[in-house]
């Protein structure tokens, strides 16, 4: 499995768009996540990528309004939690382990504003 | 409705189509035989629907298309409406991009930038999806002032230099060109390098015609159906310069022949299609006309005569078909051999998929791009008629020819109606021999001749039927009535159909088995010494 993150344009049906080109790749995809800001959408992905390797960072990238296209490094990786007491809000990190540090950095791979920055 | 309303008033030609699929295939084949764009539209659900293996088919092949669908109204969007389908889901595996547009505002991007990217980079079909109650409302005049920039291709020729060395160390290069030459007008570089590389061209069957297949350098094309000599100087070659080609399945497989020391140097726009074969050492991401003027112009000098030209003539000679043209019924070869004799020389030629398609490719000589018009990804039963009537609008002042199956032609046979209506006198060759030929083949050849699905009973009298939609043709049952057929067909000025009766029992060949290499090539009337 491969952790990869794609930014671009906040343009009508991009996080559809990504999934279809990974589904029509026959890139089995484990888990994705997308947030909106700033006019941006940036797109987590953990996905099995076969043997495409850097092709299929060039073909995300070739997607219309997909500004760039990256593999996160193996020491991280992201999840999320939702509850109904929290509705909508997520708690997404990324890394090794949970410690502060770990977390900030999280949060500026995936451009989350969690529920507690918010006030 | 307000879309073809405001046709009335504009000097846009619409061409009426009796099935929304021919409309997609039409708009094809005029992109394909000009290289510009083509544009067709449809109502909302079915109408849309019907495009997709259109729009699929031109996808495939890279070709540029502006596709514009009719949508229910914004306010019934999601609610199962009459006529709503998904078309934006349902094009954007299909389409380079597409739009939906909820605000007349939306509409001047949706078709500036589709236009702009249909037309650039790796070409192909854009659709815009259009809600009836956007499209009746006035779109405001600042939303005509936006401007909107295309960012500029992805490119990367840093190993240009590389791809130069290479080359000019080259013992036996050759050139492997795709239909991608074709859509970057590099045509003319291509036999510029060939030239003075003095190496041979081997073409896909959607590059055919990129440089005339009666020169020297010539190899026609490669692939499971292409010419034994193609394929023997890709196997024998120590440098393949690749270009506009995405190493598919039916044109390059067996790559595992090649030996270790074969280098390859790709050239493809696409950076998802470069380096995709595991052979490539030298990898050049950006514009086919470019990257081979930069070649060009880095290789200066001009080649002579080498040990590698002596084989190549060789190789060419080697590879004979021995076809009698007069024996009845009347070999397909033998129909091909005629159009290459008595069709005038810029002929445009469609071609279904199937037997026809493969006959065709492998026997009709091209001679220039452009000519030769298939559906060679995607492989549409059905593509070649509207495409043809496509080619003929850009062309009216040329021969168009369909080269067709009985199993395709009856997938559009309607759109006959079309051409008479739009005095569009296209010809159709239908090798009528009862059967979906190719699938009987490879039952024939790979399944102990157990024919299962594929015999066409109780076929119509095809030139009756043409003759019932205004259309004329004639019957052919032997090779000497074949000349007149073609003559008349040339003359008609009404759509005209051939239903020349072949033997099912003929097969296209040569062949290598799906997944044999040049051991297992079937070779039937085509030799090799």
């Amino acid at each position: 499995m491969e952790l990869m993150k794609i930014v671009g344009n906040d343009s009508p049906g991009l996080f559809q768009r990504v999934l279809v080109e990974l589904g029509r790749r026959k890139i089995d995809v484990e888990k994705s996540f997308m947030a909106r800001n700033n006019g941006l959408i940036t797109i987590i992905v953990e996905a099995n990528t076969g043997n495409m390797n850097g092709r299929l960072l060039h073909a995300l990238t070739a997607l219309q309004d997909v500004n760039s296209a990256e593999y996160l490094d193996e020491d991280y990786f992201c999840f999320w939690e939702s509850s109904p007491e929290k509705g909508s809000d997520f708690l997404v990190a990324c890394g090794a382990d949970k410690d502060a540090g770990v977390m900030k950095k999280a949060a500026e791979h995936c451009l989350y504003r969690g529920t507690n920055s918010r006030s | 409705m307000p879309l073809y309303d405001d046709l009335l008033s504009s000097d846009i030609r619409h061409v009426l189509v009796r099935h929304e699929q021919c409309a997609a295939h039409m708009a094809d084949g005029y992109a394909r035989a000009t290289g510009r764009l083509g544009v067709c539209t449809s109502t909302s659900g079915p109408g849309s629907t019907n495009l997709i293996t259109g729009v699929a088919t031109a996808y495939v092949d890279s070709s540029p298309m502006l596709v514009l669908t009719g949508q229910v109204a914004t306010g019934l969007i999601g609610n199962n409406a009459f006529q709503e389908a998904d078309s934006f889901s349902l094009m954007m595996p299909i389409t380079k991009h597409n739009f939906r547009c909820l605000d007349p505002s939306d509409i001047p991007e949706a078709i500036n930038r589709g236009v702009d990217i249909a037309t650039t980079g790796r070409m192909g079909p854009v659709h815009v999806d259009l809600p009836s109650d956007v499209m009746n409302k006035q779109v405001p005049e600042e939303a005509f002032r936006q401007t909107f920039q295309m960012p500029p291709p992805l490119e990367d020729l840093s190993a240009i230099t590389d791809a130069i060395k290479m080359l000019k160390n080259a013992e036996r290069p050759l050139l492997l060109v795709g239909g991608g030459v074709q859509w970057a007008n590099a045509c003319s570089e291509v036999l510029r390098l060939a030239e003075m590389l003095m190496a041979p061209v081997t073409t896909t069957i959607m590059a055919k015609g990129t440089i005339p297949e009666n020169h020297p350098l010539s190899l026609g094309i490669i692939g499971m159906h292409g010419r034994e000599s193609a394929r023997q100087a890709f196997i024998e070659a120590d440098v393949i310069l690749a270009v506009g080609t995405r190493f598919s399945d039916r044109s390059a497989s067996g790559q595992s022949e090649l030996p270790m020391s074969t280098k390859i140097i790709q050239i493809d726009i696409d950076p998802g299609e470069a380096g995709k074969s595991a052979r490539t050492q030298v990898r050049l991401v950006g514009d086919a006309k470019k990257a081979l003027t930069q070649i060009i112009n880095g290789l200066a000098a001009q080649r002579g005569e080498s040990a590698w030209t002596q084989r190549i003539k060789a190789i060419r000679d080697n590879c004979q078909c021995v076809i009698d043209f007069d024996t009845s019924p009347v070999l397909p070869q033998t129909v091909i051999a005629r159009m290459n004799k008595l069709l005038p020389e810029d002929s445009i030629i469609t071609t279904e998929v199937g037997q026809n398609q493969m006959w065709a490719a492998h026997f009709f000589n091209a001679r220039y791009p452009r000519q030769f018009i298939t559906s060679g990804g995607f492989g549409t039963m059905g593509f070649g008629f509207p495409a043809s009537i496509g080619a003929k609008c850009a062309f009216p002042e040329k021969t168009v020819v369909d080269v067709a199956g009985d199993g395709s032609i009856q997938m559009v046979f309607q759109e006959f109606a079309t051409a008479v209506s739009e005095d569009l006198p296209v010809i159709v060759v239908v090798f009528n021999n009862g059967w979906l030929g190719m699938v009987r083949q490879w039952q024939k050849l790979f399944n102990e001749r157990r024919f299962s699905g594929t015999e066409l009973c109780n076929n119509p009298d095809f030139v009756k039927l043409a003759q019932a939609y205004g259309a004329d043709g004639v019957r052919v049952d032997r090779a000497s009535e074949l000349d007149d057929a073609i003559n008349s067909a040339v003359a008609s000025e009404v759509p005209y159909i051939i239903d020349v009766r072949v033997d099912p029992e003929e097969d296209v060949l040569p062949m290598i088995p799906p997944g044999g290499g040049s051991k297992n090539i079937i070779r039937g009337r085509c030799g090799w010494n």
